[in-house]
């Protein structure tokens, strides 16, 4: 039985009942009460059913249909440096798990994932095996881009709390890390765009620093 | 003391006996543990401690599907129904939770005490040099990193500490990758570690976790999953479960044997029972002795107990023709007496041998020698409680009759030509001394062990390939009183090894250098940035000036002038996620610590022995090669044992028959016996093992025997059940134990082959030396 009906019965099954006289308006009361609770939690799954629905939509909606290539603008602003640090570079996605992040300027680097493999290299060094527990502030940006193009919905809540705001065509993911060692690095991701792709990224940073990723048209 | 009440005793003593083999019996099987001294104690416990410590009780599975994705999932769900099981220490799947925050809680506060070469120089570094180093971590902090990277820099602006995390990250892995917080392989393999909570040799313990695998391994196959497993276990539930098998075997066959050659010549079976009472009073009290003196019974000395059956039997054997070709009118316990001053010379010179073993240095002689003198004390004087079973008169069989009428006959041919069989007896000593000459040993312990299956050796070398593992058996090692001392060693041995490998001596090689360091050590390197001229100052000035905030490194000068935190020591690590690591690597011993540091891809292992000798208080140790030096240092020691204990049988023979021709005749068939099995080993080419020489020790007392027996019986009409007697035994000898020579377990093999061999020389040596040296006029045969 589903939380509505759920309340709907206990009320009828209120009215319906013979209440004796002496001691009955406090019963009346407590049940007028107790409907109230039953059907705000009913009203709150509606809203969550439909949320999920949303979600599970926008999702599929955001689901990249083949080979993606965004390049992107990186604005950090970070306490340690006196300017924003802005570097410039691309990110490629193959369904259903292939997604390199490089950074073309001011220092290049490729951060590639295939499947579970997470290698990392800067150039002049040898590419390193991450491992992505060890790396929450990579792991954050990662998870959150490729389960997202691979509109894996599960995937996403295992590691996010995940919410959704949507304006007519704009949309805004809220992403909030369910990893405590991830938390203490990136409190929250979120983003945003319109229709059927991601225009904006911002990762907010636990000690208050902010990265702000602008993605170009897809090609 | 009457029949009734000799029985009571008997079955009270077997009851005793059993009672404590039941209560303790435990069974060893590593071959070094057999051979290990005194002299050799630290690197022997070391030895020891490894074959029995985490590393060695770690299995490796190693997962592989069509897909790196499918290999993943089903060592996910493997690893979920091991951790259910209850012989299982750990299982590990991946880096544990909470690793991060883990490392982090003990490195960064101590990100000074353990900086490299690199990070102390830096402490010292001009202004170009920090700037430089300002504008690596500024362009780190343009990519993915940025987040963790921004959080640790104020304090750690030098990045010592994610230095320092990149090197504990690779010692914890080792060779392996992570894939979503698994172990894989770079090839796409999924790999779980599976921790015992018993020894890889309790084959009792390990059989039901190995059924479990095979079981998981065949039902994963059918998901198109290979399981494979690398690890001790295996191998030692197979070798302990052919051993098993093989004695179990030998031991039926030997009982088939010895019951029909009882009831054909004998035709009785309570002379059958009696002898089966008192093996089983010798073996249970021999056991139990072992078991109370030491904790336990070696393998090998089991496999020795076996073959006392042979030297024990002959007692049941030699009463059973006297009492019936010539019986006391007495009875049995007549009969008994009469042959009892044969039997106690017979079996006080083996014990005079076997306590020669307790003098050795070696455990396992010891075990081996309170095994013998037990067994026999037992045998003898089982024998006397056991006496009244035996039939009041047991009438020659026609079988018994012809054998005895038939020896008696040969023997007396034979005294009839003394010069011949002199001649013949000195041929047979000079062909079996010339031959023996060319004996050779081999120190090989391991030879010894049952070779195993050509299968499970694959699939080891496999997933070890995969894995890059490091050697099992070849490593090197630091000795220290303590940790201080030990972990100083290790430092001093850490660039030593990384120049031999970058020699090539050597691929790589683990220790936990990476994770611990002497407090000393520690001290040193935090003075190296607390005492480095305004290092806050000069890193602030040189990281504005490229780019970074004014006061952004506060925090680092805060900690710089703040006290050092105390030095990080191993105990530490204990409940954190390198705990692991520090209980493969750190061994602690009776006399101090040892750091072990595994090695891998050896190509010059004289080199990397070059690197450890430099160091004070490392070794370097090749398994095999450190007990093929202790065996050799056994032989050493066993010949001046064996010759003693050779001296002790002639004093004993000397003061029973106090003529130089009686002693000679009954002592030369054992020295003729085990020669005659030492040259042929040498004439087969077949080097001499360590049980080998168990056989020859075996061989010198029962053929011994046969020599009083027929000395004692030399004057009397009981020449003839001597003679019976001795071919019976030596018979149910060569029967029983040559079936041993095949045996699929080497060791089990070459003591069947010399007591069988052995048993065969002494039948014919003991009635040769006989004809040849008894003095005529008094050899009145039957």
């Amino acid at each position: 039985m589903s939380q509505s009906k759920l309340a709907r019965g206990m009320c009828a099954g209120n009215r319906n009942s013979e209440t004796p006289e002496g001691g009955s308006r406090r019963a009346r009361r407590w049940a007028r009460l107790l409907c109230g609770l039953a059907a705000l939690t009913a009203a709150a799954g509606r809203a969550d059913d439909a949320g999920d629905a949303q979600l599970a939509a926008r999702i599929a909606r955001l689901r990249a249909p083949g080979e993606v290539e965004r390049e992107f603008v990186e604005t950090k602003r970070l306490a340690l440096l006196r300017e924003p640090v802005e570097s410039r570079g691309v990110m490629a996605f193959a369904p259903p798990d292939r997604l390199r992040w490089e950074i073309l300027a001011p220092e290049p680097s490729r951060l590639r994932v295939e499947g579970a493999r997470v290698s990392f290299e800067r150039a002049g060094a040898r590419a390193r095996q991450l491992d992505l527990t060890l790396e929450p502030g990579a792991r954050g940006l990662v998870d959150a881009v490729r389960f997202l193009l691979a509109g894996d919905l599960a995937a996403l809540r295992r590691s996010y709390e995940v919410t959704l705001a949507e304006d007519g065509d704009a949309w805004r993911l809220a992403l909030a890390p369910r990893d405590e060692a991830e938390r203490r690095v990136v409190s929250r991701i979120e983003l945003a765009g319109a229709g059927d792709a991601a225009r904006e990224l911002w990762l907010h940073f636990a000690n208050g620093d902010l990265s702000y990723v602008a993605f170009a048209e897809p090609r | 003391m009457s029949a009734s009440a000799r029985l009571g005793l008997a079955a009270l003593w077997l009851a005793l006996a059993l009672g404590v083999v039941a209560l303790r019996w435990e069974v060893a099987n590593e071959l070094p543990s057999l051979v290990e001294s005194r002299e050799h104690a630290q690197l022997a416990e070391l030895s020891r401690r490894m074959t029995d410590g985490a590393a060695a009780r770690t299995l490796t599975l190693v997962l592989t599907a069509d897909s790196e994705r499918a290999a993943l999932a089903a060592a996910r769900e493997l690893a979920g129904e091991l951790r259910a099981r209850s012989d299982l220490e750990r299982v590990s799947a991946g880096p544990p939770a909470g690793t991060l925050a883990a490392l982090e809680a003990l490195y960064f506060p101590r990100r000074f005490a353990f900086a490299d070469a690199a990070g102390e120089r830096l402490a010292r570094a001009d202004e170009p040099a920090l700037r430089a180093r300002a504008r690596a971590l500024r362009g780190a902090l343009a990519g993915p990193e940025a987040g963790w990277l921004a959080q640790h820099a104020a304090r750690d602006p030098l990045l010592l500490f994610r230095t320092q995390l990149a090197k504990l990250e690779a010692a914890q892995r080792g060779a392996l990758e992570t894939r979503d917080g698994q172990w894989a392989t770079a090839d796409g393999a999924a790999v779980l570690f599976a921790r015992t909570r018993a020894t890889p040799f309790d084959a009792d313990a390990q059989a039901p976790l190995l059924a479990a695998l095979d079981a998981a391994g065949a039902r994963f196959a059918e998901r198109g999953v290979r399981v494979e497993t690398s690890g001790l276990h295996r191998f030692a539930l197979n070798a302990q479960l052919a051993a098993q098998r093989d004695a179990q075997r030998i031991s039926l066959i030997s009982f088939a044997l010895i019951a029909a050659l009882f009831v054909l010549l004998f035709g009785s079976l309570r002379a059958l029972a009696a002898g089966a009472l008192q093996l089983a009073l010798a073996l249970a009290s021999a056991t139990a002795a072992c078991l109370l003196a030491f904790g336990s019974l070696h393998v090998l000395t089991l496999a020795f107990g076996a073959t006392l059956i042979g030297a024990c039997i002959d007692y049941p054997i030699h009463l059973a023709h006297h009492h019936s070709l010539a019986g006391d009118a007495r009875g049995p316990l007549g009969s008994l007496r009469a042959i009892a001053p044969a039997l106690v010379v017979g079996a006080a010179t083996s014990i005079a041998g076997f306590a020669g073993l307790g003098l050795s240095d070696f455990p396992g002689l010891h075990e081996l020698g309170l095994f013998g003198s037990v067994g026999l004390i037992a045998g003898l004087a089982a024998l006397w409680v056991v006496a009244p079973i035996f039939p009041r008169t047991l009438p020659p069989t026609r079988a018994q009759a012809r054998l005895a009428e038939a020896l008696a006959r040969g023997y007396a041919r034979m005294r009839a030509r003394p010069r011949a069989c002199r001649a013949a007896l000195a041929l047979c000593a000079a062909g079996i001394a010339l031959a023996a000459a060319r004996t050779t040993f081999s120190d090989d312990v391991f030879a010894l062990s049952l070779p195993p299956s050509a299968e499970l050796v694959a699939e080891e070398a496999r997933v070890q390939a995969r894995l890059g593992a490091s050697e099992r058996a070849r490593f090197a090692a630091v000795f220290g009183t303590d940790d201080a001392e030990a972990l100083a060693r290790l430092e001093a041995l850490t660039p030593r090894l990384e120049r031999a490998a970058a020699q090539g001596a050597l691929a790589s090689f683990d220790s936990l250098a990476p994770l611990l360091r002497s407090a000393a050590a520690q001290a040193a390197s935090e003075r190296a940035f607390r005492t480095a001229p305004a290092l806050a100052e000069r890193i602030e000035r040189a990281f504005a000036a490229e780019g970074f905030a004014p006061g952004a490194f506060a925090p680092f000068a805060a900690d710089l002038a703040a006290a050092a935190p105390p030095p990080l020591a191993a105990s530490d690590l204990a409940g954190t996620p390198l705990a692991d690591a520090v209980a493969a690597l750190r061994v602690p011993l009776a006399s101090g610590v040892a750091y072990v540091v595994t090695l891998r891809g050896i190509e010059d292992f004289a080199a990397v022995g070059r690197a450890v000798s430099g160091v004070s208080g490392a070794a370097l140790m090749d398994q095999r090669r450190f007990a093929a030096e202790l065996y050799a240092h056994y032989r050493a020691e066993v010949a001046p044992l064996l010759a003693a204990g050779i001296g002790l049988v002639a004093l004993v023979l000397g003061a029973r028959f106090r003529s130089l021709r009686l002693v000679a005749a009954a002592g030369l068939p054992a020295l003729l016996a085990a020669g005659a099995v030492l040259a042929t080993l040498a004439l087969r080419g077949e080097p001499v093992t360590l049980l080998h020489l168990f056989g020859l020790v075996l061989v010198l007392c029962f053929a011994e025997d046969y020599g009083v027996f027929l000395v004692e019986a030399r004057a009397d009409a009981a020449l003839a059940a001597a003679l019976t007697s001795i071919v019976a035994a030596a018979l149910t000898t060569a029967l029983s134990f040559g079936l041993l020579a095949f045996s699929a377990f080497p060791a089990l093999a070459a003591l069947g082959f010399t007591a069988g061999l052995g048993s065969l020389a002494a039948l014919i040596a003991s009635p040769l030396a006989a004809a040849a040296l008894l003095p005529q006029a008094r050899s009145t045969p039957d």
